[in-house]
């Protein structure tokens, strides 16, 4: 039996499951860009033309990598949940390797990562070609969809890694997590001694990482 | 015995402090309909979970269909249907959305047989699978197991809390299937009435061990209450096993015995007892006989 049939099989299954949550975030993602571009000129009128735009970078790259990683998340857990609701019984009984059924769901989750995305792409396209832009001034709408789709990989991979790989532990390595971090930031503010968090940061982002698609500059407008 | 279907030697497995599954050995011949009886929380399901590789046993071999498992499970599995212990199904699908994804992953799915079963047993294609009731959870459980043409069956308590309607439609079905493909059944149940119908092998476990395992036939027969006089003073050398013995009226005794044939009677009368009366035990008797000899605190010797 090749493994087309049942990649459908679970994609639809994963889609029936998560056809709300899926439209919502692609709508949400639709409407980011435009969002961010009404923001920018409503907070600060005093702005010139393109210094409103390059404002809007900002805010449109901070709800994007806040949506991507919140879709990323989302579509693992979800998809996790619903065979974990029934004790995993039913994708046991499947005639499939697990590492095999851990794949093909790895597969479905990114597929499905396929439509925020898209809406992302379609709020982008929408308000670079309704803007004017400013003599120097130019839009890089390709750039930072390829660079939204990487960091949703990025993400939904290590997100994947965790819950597949811990299973039911997953959710309480990750509150542990940013327990850590959080504890770490109070105690360094209580003892005025230096906060260790950008630097933890910095290593996360470096060159090396996957994690440095985040660190890089998220900018739909630039000179 | 013939070539095994199931096979388990030595096999032990423990969950938590208060259970275990210890040294199991256990095999189900190709072509036979295995009773597998146990009161509740005797490991009849955490055996079932272990030969089908969702639980990893801490020693012993588990093969299913020539494959190891858990390792090569994943080759047995596309040969065997099953039922489990509670609904497995996502809920969110619909009937038609639930066949689809099984038919995807079962190269021997036979649909014209799912859509018959499906006529016969009146689940509406457009039924989401939370909104079944039990009963029509249980019969959409057994279409799919019987529409993957299997080899092997293992259900686990498929007709636990059923109606009698539904369950004599699911038993009926499956008796038909067995006798059409000659297809070997592991059916794990403490309705011991029901296994004794459709059985021709029972394996007993109690408190994660298998406390007997014989052909039916040998099971039914073989277990009988007899009501002795001037009771032998010395039983331990009998030719049968005594599984309990209670006190009558001056030297007269009940006893449930094991392997009782009619020439032990004679042994009887050698030792100077009187042989009354044999009765046998239907099944339900049998097993629960054979469960108070195993836990002596609780027998009436």
């Amino acid at each position: 039996m090749t493994a087309f049939p049942r990649y459908r099989a679970l994609l639809r299954q994963q889609l029936i499951l998560q056809r709300v949550d899926i439209a919502l975030l692609t709508i949400l993602a639709a409407l980011a860009a435009p969002a961010a571009l009404i923001t920018a000129r409503a907070f600060d009128t005093s702005l010139g033309s393109a210094e409103r735009l390059l404002a809007t970078n900002a805010m449109l790259a901070a709800f994007s990598t806040l949506h991507l990683v919140a879709s990323a998340i989302f579509l693992v857990v979800r998809a996790y949940s619903a065979d974990a609701a029934v004790r995993h019984t039913y994708a046991a009984s499947l005639p499939i390797e697990r590492g095999r059924y851990a794949l093909l769901r790895a597969a479905t989750g990114l597929t499905l990562g396929l439509l925020p995305l898209a809406g992302f792409a379609i709020g982008v396209a929408v308000v670079t070609a309704g803007v004017a832009l400013p003599p120097a001034l130019y839009a890089y709408p390709v750039a930072l969809v390829c660079r939204y789709a990487l960091a949703f990989v990025v993400t939904f991979a290590l997100a994947f890694a965790l819950q597949y790989g811990a299973g039911r532990r997953a959710s309480r390595i990750a509150v542990t997590m940013i327990l850590v971090l959080t504890l770490t930031v109070v105690f360094a503010e209580i003892a005025e001694q230096p906060n260790i968090l950008p630097s933890i940061g910095r290593v996360l982002v470096s060159p090396w990482s996957p994690l440095s698609v985040f660190a890089a500059e998220w900018k739909l407008f630039d000179v | 015995m013939s070539e095994s279907v199931i096979r388990l030697s030595g096999v032990t497995y423990r969950a938590g402090r208060d259970f275990a599954i210890q040294n199991l050995s256990l095999a189900v011949p190709r072509g036979a309909v295995y009773g597998f009886l146990g009161p509740n929380g005797s490991g009849k399901t955490t055996t079932i979970r272990l030969l089908l590789g969702m639980l990893r046993a801490d020693a012993g071999r588990i093969d299913v269909l020539g494959h190891r498992v858990p390792e090569e499970i994943h080759r047995a599995l596309g040969r065997i249907g099953y039922v489990p212990e509670r609904g497995h199904l996502w809920p969110h699908l619909t009937i038609e959305q639930t066949l689809a994804t099984h038919a995807a992953f079962f190269a021997t799915w036979d649909a014209t047989r799912a859509e018959e079963l499906r006529r016969r047993f009146d689940l509406r294609l457009s039924q989401r699978i939370s909104a079944l009731s039990k009963g029509e959870n249980g019969k959409l459980m057994m279409l799919l197991a019987l529409a993957t043409q299997p080899e092997l069956l293992v259900l686990d308590e498929p007709t636990d809390g059923l109606d009698p309607v539904v369950r004599r439609d699911v038993l009926a079905t499956l008796v038909e299937y067995v006798a059409t493909t000659q297809a070997s059944v592991l059916i794990s149940s403490h309705l011991v009435h029901e296994q004794e119908r459709i059985c021709d092998w029972v394996g007993v476990m109690d408190r994660g061990a298998l406390i007997a395992e014989v052909p039916m036939q040998e099971f039914r027969s073989g277990i009988k209450r007899l009501r002795v006089g001037n009771v032998p003073a010395v039983v331990d050398a009998a030719p049968f096993a005594l599984l309990s013995r209670e006190m009558g009226v001056g030297r007269a005794e009940t006893w449930v015995v094991r392997g009782w044939q009619a020439t032990h009677a004679e042994w009887i009368s050698a030792q100077g007892g009187a042989l009354r009366d044999v009765e046998s035990l239907d099944l339900e008797e049998s097993f629960v006989e054979l469960l108070r000899s195993g836990r002596p605190t609780e027998g009436t010797r």
